[in-house]
């Protein structure tokens, strides 16, 4: 199976209920590989920006991120799926940067 | 007559024209012809009005010399030459060029929404009215209010009108939208009062020029943790308030269950929230690396799900609530680089984003209006119905993407310049990047609605566009074209406001 197909397997069971029922055209294909593409590029660019904090993080972190990209893409189909309407899904990620922000303003500033 | 009174106007004409319209609601005709009224009040108002600060109460700062004199000896002894002199007694409002620029255009936003609501419903609903007043009353007071309380309650006022604009909607799963945007609200807004309170609790004092005043001169000691955690809870309430991550997916859903008109203004309240409460921290907190590092961080993040987010979805509303979410991101990278030019980029921006996003808003509310989906899948061929309106929608489109010669252009230019200015190049790599990829999910968008074969099974009704609304679409185009080729007469009285972010 060729990575185009696997895609579609993918985009199937992501955006309908039955893979073998639903029906991914080539627009919905293309959209979501330019999606996926633009973010992995803006993520890798963003990683650079680790440079002001030290040259050698950002090495580490961007060799990091695209081992990361190697292994789970395609990364759109489950952003999608994590990023849904589900009020669970909202409330968990509203406080865990709570927690985030009240750590690092509190502890890790100076 | 000193023209500083018209200042406060700006936010007790709507709120007058809010409850009289809801009193009047059962009279039609008597609510409209208020509505009107009002409306036009909304962008002439701030254009009437005169640069400089408006004291509640008349009590102003005893160094203008207004109290001295009642004051006994002693008191003056103490008083007299201290920081207590320059202390402003009363809530403030601060009234500038930059204020000006950005009243008048939340003001014709704002009249255009009521416009559009009279026009659109056969029945102009008195309490409908109310909210759009109270919801532009409260935006009005977050940029002109110099008190971080006054910011808090109207901030509050504004949520709740929010979920108001919702309720009314009657558009499917419109109730369980408001109830998590109401419980998130209690998450971020709650924290966002516990900063609040404990900058009360460290200066005494609710005045952001004061505190200011008083972080910078070592009134108070500015790397006390308890001041460095209200930092970071201030941060976090300006992300729930701006709709930035995590709180985007709930924002997205909440401008795709407005009608157009409240959409118009439930998108403004996320851009005049996310540059007043931005420049609140930023005039605070600007000492602090790690506040510019988080605004800018989330910011990017912003940006890059908003416009990833808006490719993978097939519905033409959450796509424009996505793509509104993402260029907020553009104004927070404007802010986070808290240079000022960087700060006069992201102003710019957010006045852009108030007419562009609008203008979108109701492109794709004919679009809805024309054929009751908003499903792209199910649509096609509607240029052959709404020619004028498709070609003002994708113009719309284009000028969101940053296609010159509109405004959004010169904005997104700016910003681009200011992170280069900045030293960080690469945050200007990301907005070209994703700008030509919003130019390309307008096309795509565009080529679905518009221009391919209409699929038999869509109907189309034959009702014919409100002229209202084409109406206020050629103004917003006018103004992103006026902006657009004349940048100056906006980023020059911006820039005034920027500067004030780094005075004393």
């Amino acid at each position: 199976m060729n990575m185009y197909e696997k895609l579609v397997q993918t985009l199937k069971s992501t955006f309908g209920q039955d893979p073998e029922k639903t029906l991914v055209n080539g627009s919905k294909t293309s959209s979501i590989v330019s999606a996926e593409l633009v973010l992995m590029a803006s993520v890798l660019v963003a990683a650079l920006t680790i440079r002001l904090v030290s040259p050698a993080l950002m090495i580490v972190a961007v060799i990091g991120l695209m081992l990361l990209f190697m292994y789970v893409t395609p990364i759109m189909p489950k952003l999608y799926k994590e990023h849904n309407d589900d009020f669970n899904n909202m409330m968990f990620y509203a406080v865990l940067t709570l927690a985030i922000f009240a750590i690092v303003f509190y502890w890790g500033v100076f | 007559m000193d023209g500083t009174i018209f200042i406060p106007l700006m936010v007790v004409i709507p709120i007058i024209c809010a409850v009289l319209v809801n009193l009047l609601h059962e009279h039609s005709g008597v609510t409209k012809i208020f509505g009107y009224i009002g409306a036009i009040c909304l962008p002439i108002v701030p254009i009437l009005a005169v640069y400089g600060n408006h004291f509640f109460g008349g009590y102003q700062p005893l160094a203008n010399g207004g109290l001295t004199v009642a004051l006994p000896e002693a008191a003056n002894a103490i008083i007299s030459g201290s920081f207590l002199e320059l202390f402003h007694p009363a809530i403030t409002y601060a009234f500038g060029p930059g204020q000006q620029v950005i009243l008048f255009v939340l003001g014709l936003v704002a009249m255009c929404a009521v416009f559009i609501s009279i026009a659109e419903t056969k029945k102009t609903s008195g309490v409908y009215l109310y909210m759009l007043f109270m919801l532009s009353a409260a935006l009005m007071a977050f940029v002109l209010t110099d008190d971080i309380f006054n910011l808090y309650v109207f901030f509050e006022i504004a949520a709740l009108v929010q979920v108001g604009l919702i309720l009314v909607s009657r558009v499917r799963g419109n109730y369980e939208t408001g109830l998590k945007y109401m419980l998130l609200g209690e998450v971020g807004g709650s924290f966002m009062l516990l900063g609040i309170a404990l900058i009360l609790g460290l200066t005494g004092n609710v005045n952001i020029s004061d505190i200011v005043m008083m972080i910078h001169t070592g009134l108070v000691n500015p790397t006390n943790p308890v001041l460095l955690f209200a930092a970071g809870m201030l941060i976090y309430g300006w992300l729930y308030a701006t709709g930035l991550p995590p709180f985007n997916a709930i924002k997205s859903e909440i401008y795709s269950k407005g009608l157009p008109s409240g959409s118009m203004l439930l998108q403004s309240f996320s851009v005049i929230a996310c540059i007043s409460i931005g420049l609140v921290i930023i005039r605070i907190f600007g000492y602090l690396p790690t506040a510019q590092m988080a605004m800018l961080a989330v910011s990017v993040i912003a940006m890059i799900l908003g416009i990833c987010m808006a490719m993978v979805q097939d519905d033409y509303k959450r796509i424009i609530a996505y793509l509104a979410v993402g260029e907020l991101g553009y104004i927070g990278v404007g802010l986070g680089l808290a240079t000022p030019l960087s700060i006069t980029a992201g102003l710019f921006q957010a006045v852009n984003e108030l007419v562009v996003t609008s203008f979108l808003f109701i492109g794709f509310g004919l679009v809805l209006y024309k054929t009751r989906t908003s499903k792209i899948s199910k649509l096609g061929g509607l240029v052959e119905y709404m020619p004028v309106a498709a070609l003002l929608t994708v113009l719309a489109g284009f000028a969101m993407a940053g296609v010159p010669p509109f405004n959004v252009f010169q904005s997104k230019y700016l910003l681009c310049q200011a992170a280069i200015a900045a030293g960080i190049p690469e945050l200007a790599v990301i907005m070209i990047i994703l700008s030509i990829v919003t130019f390309l999910a307008f096309l795509k968008m565009a080529y679905a609605i518009f221009l391919r074969p209409k699929p038999d099974e869509l109907e189309v009704s034959s009702a014919s566009v409100p002229k209202t609304t084409m109406a206020v679409m050629i103004v917003f185009l006018i103004i992103c074209l006026i902006i657009g080729l004349f940048p100056g007469l906006v980023v020059d009285k911006l820039g005034v406001l920027a500067l004030t972010a780094f005075a004393l």
